[in-house]
C-alpha cells in the first residue's frame, strides 16, 4: 500500500477515531494523523494547520463521517465546496460512516467525494484508499 | 247461517237496493261533491302504496320497519277501494261487496295498529337522518383525531427506530473493528485466540445485519418513493453491480441484458432496491456447479406498464411446497446461505405499493424468473 502523507479524521465517535488511528499506524500507512470530531473543528483545523491550495500541508485524505454533532459531513462539505471548490484535487474525502441509507448516499454524490466506506475501517477497505 | 250464504252467494248482486242517487234526495251538487271527493280519496290511496312500493324497492336494505310499511300500504290500499265503491253505489249498489271491503280495511287495520304497537318502542328510539348525521361528523371527527395521533405516533416510533438503529450500529461496528485491530496486535497462530476473534467477528456482523434489516423493513413502508425520473435500465443494473463489485467479481457472474424497452419511468429509489435485491439473490443463491448468469430482460410497454423480468441460473426453488412462501417477511428457503428472508419480502411491497405486480417461476437447479409488471 502507497503510503498517506498525513490523514484526518473526523468523527464523533472516539472509539471509532481510536480503531483507524491505530490501524492506520499499525499499517505504516501514515505518520500524521489528526483527529477531530466535528464539522466545524475539521473546518478550524484545516484553517489553522493547512495553509489552503498548498497539497503539502493539507491532508492527503479526510475520513468523514456524516452524522456528528455541531455540524455534520454534509455541513462540512457544503462549507469547503464554498471557500475551497478545487478541494479534490489536492485531498481525498472518503466518508466513513455506518449510515446505509440510500438518501445518505445520493446526498453525497453532489460532492466530490473519493469513496463511501462503511464502518469499521479494516485492512481491506484501506487497500482501495492507499492505491 | 242463512244470511251469511246468502250474503257470500249475491256478493255481487245490485238487485236489492236503488242506487244511491235514487236514495233520498241528492242535489247534483251533494252527489257529485260526494262522488268525487270520494274518488280522490281513492286515487291518493291507491298512489300512497304505489309510492311507498317503489322506495321499498330503491332502498331493501336499510329500510327500518319494512313489515310495517307494507301492512300501512295494504291498510291504504284497502281504504282506497272503500272509497271507489262508496262512489260507485251511486250507479250499482254493490252494498255487499263494499261491507265486505269495509271488514277487510277493518281487519287490515286492526293488524296495523297491533303492529305499530309492537315496533313502537323501537320506533321512539329510532334515529332521524339529522341525528344520524350529526353522529357520522361526530365519529369522522373522533376518527380523525385518532388518526392523526396514529400518524404522529408511528413516526415517531420510525424516528426510534432510525435512531436506536443507528445507535446501536455504531458501537457494534466499533467492537468489530476492535477485534480487527486485536487480531493484528495479538501473535499469529494461537488457533483457540483465532476462533474466539472469528466468533466476535461473524457475531457482530450478525447484529449489524439484524439491524440493517430492521431498517430495511421500516423504509420499505415509510420511504414515499417519489424520486421518479426516466431511468435507463442497464445503467441502473451497472451502478448496482459497481457498488458490489467484491461480491461480483468473486461470483463471476456474467450478467446479459435482453432489453426490449431501455427506459422506464419510475421511483429510481424504488427500482433500485428491487434490481438489487433480485441480482444480489441471484449471486447469492448461484448454483454450485456452473458459472452465474443473470438476465435482465424489459418487453416493450403495454397500456403504459413495462414487463421487467430478471431471471437467473441458480439454486431454483421447489414452488409446490414453498410457493406461497416465497415473498413472506423472513421466510427462507436456503438454510446454508446467509440470509434474512427480507429481500423477496420488500421487493413485493415496493412492487405492490407502487401498483405493480411480481411472480415467480423456478425449478429447482434450473433458476429462477422474476417477472415484475411495473405501472409507469
Amino acid at each position: 500500500m502507497k503510503r498517506i502523507d498525513s490523514v484526518l479524521l473526523v468523527d464523533d465517535d472516539e472509539v471509532c477515531n481510536f480503531i483507524s488511528v491505530t490501524l492506520l499506524k499499525h499499517l505504516h500507512l501514515s505518520e500524521s494523523i489528526h483527529s477531530v470530531t466535528n464539522g466545524n473543528e475539521a473546518l478550524r483545523f484545516l484553517k489553522e494547520n493547512a495553509v489552503i491550495e498548498t497539497a503539502t500541508v493539507f491532508p492527503e485524505v479526510i475520513f468523514l463521517d456524516l452524522n456528528m454533532p455541531v455540524m455534520d459531513g454534509f455541513g462540512f462539505l457544503e462549507q469547503l465546496n464554498k471557500t475551497m471548490p478545487a478541494y479534490a484535487s489536492v485531498c481525498k474525502i472518503f466518508i466513513l460512516t455506518s449510515s446505509e441509507s440510500p438518501l445518505d448516499i445520493d446526498r453525497c454524490r453532489r460532492y466530490d467525494i473519493a469513496g463511501y466506506i462503511s464502518k469499521p475501517l479494516t485492512e481491506e477497505k484501506l487497500e482501495v484508499v492507499a492505491r | 247461517m242463512d244470511q251469511v250464504s246468502d250474503f257470500f252467494t249475491g256478493l255481487l248482486s245490485a238487485a236489492l237496493w236503488p242506487a244511491r242517487w235514487y236514495c233520498g234526495t241528492w242535489t247534483d251538487f251533494h252527489g257529485w261533491l260526494y262522488i268525487l271527493s270520494s274518488l280522490g280519496i281513492c286515487a291518493s290511496y291507491f298512489l300512497i302504496p304505489i309510492s311507498l312500493f317503489y322506495v321499498f324497492i330503491k332502498r331493501k336494505k336499510d329500510l327500518p320497519f319494512p313489515h310495517l310499511l307494507g301492512l300501512f300500504s295494504l291498510f291504504i290500499f284497502s281504504c282506497g277501494l272503500t272509497h271507489f265503491l262508496d262512489a260507485i253505489v251511486f250507479w250499482i249498489p254493490l252494498y255487499r261487496l263494499h261491507a265486505l271491503l269495509l271488514f277487510i280495511t277493518a281487519i287490515v287495520s286492526g293488524v296495523t295498529v297491533f303492529y305499530l304497537y309492537k315496533v313502537l318502542p323501537d320506533a321512539l328510539t329510532f334515529t332521524s337522518p339529522a341525528q344520524l348525521e350529526k353522529i357520522v361528523a361526530q365519529r369522522t371527527l373522533e376518527l380523525a383525531q385518532k388518526n392523526n395521533e396514529l400518524i404522529k405516533l408511528n413516526k415517531e416510533m420510525d424516528n426510534f427506530v432510525y435512531s436506536t438503529s443507528h445507535d446501536l450500529k455504531s458501537p457494534i461496528n466499533n467492537i468489530a473493528g476492535l477485534a480487527n485491530i486485536l487480531k493484528m496486535e495479538l501473535p499469529q497462530g494461537n488457533a483457540s485466540v483465532d476462533d474466539l476473534l472469528l466468533r466476535i467477528e461473524s457475531s457482530s456482523s450478525r447484529a449489524i445485519d439484524a439491524i440493517h434489516n430492521l431498517t430495511g423493513i421500516l423504509k420499505v413502508h415509510t420511504e414515499p418513493y417519489d424520486d421518479l425520473e426516466l431511468i435507463h435500465i442497464q445503467t441502473l443494473v451497472e451502478e448496482i453491480i459497481e457498488e458490489n463489485t467484491i461480491l461480483v467479481k468473486e461470483s463471476q457472474v456474467v450478467i446479459r441484458y435482453e432489453l426490449n424497452a431501455s427506459n422506464i419511468f419510475f421511483s429510481k429509489t424504488a427500482l433500485k432496491s428491487i434490481l438489487y435485491n433480485l441480482i444480489i439473490n441471484g449471486i447469492k443463491y448461484k448454483s454450485t456447479d456452473r458459472i452465474p448468469e443473470i438476465i435482465v430482460r424489459s418487453f416493450p410497454s403495454v397500456d403504459k406498464t413495462i414487463e421487467l423480468h430478471v431471471a437467473d441460473n441458480g439454486m431454483g426453488m421447489d414452488l409446490d411446497a414453498y410457493g406461497d412462501k416465497v415473498f413472506c417477511l423472513f421466510k427462507r428457503f436456503h438454510d446454508h446461505i446467509e440470509g434474512s428472508g427480507v429481500g423477496l419480502y420488500s421487493v413485493k411491497k415496493i412492487i405492490e405499493n407502487k401498483g405493480g405486480s411480481i411472480a415467480i417461476d423456478s425449478k429447482v437447479n434450473v433458476g429462477s424468473t422474476f417477472k415484475m409488471i411495473l405501472p409507469q
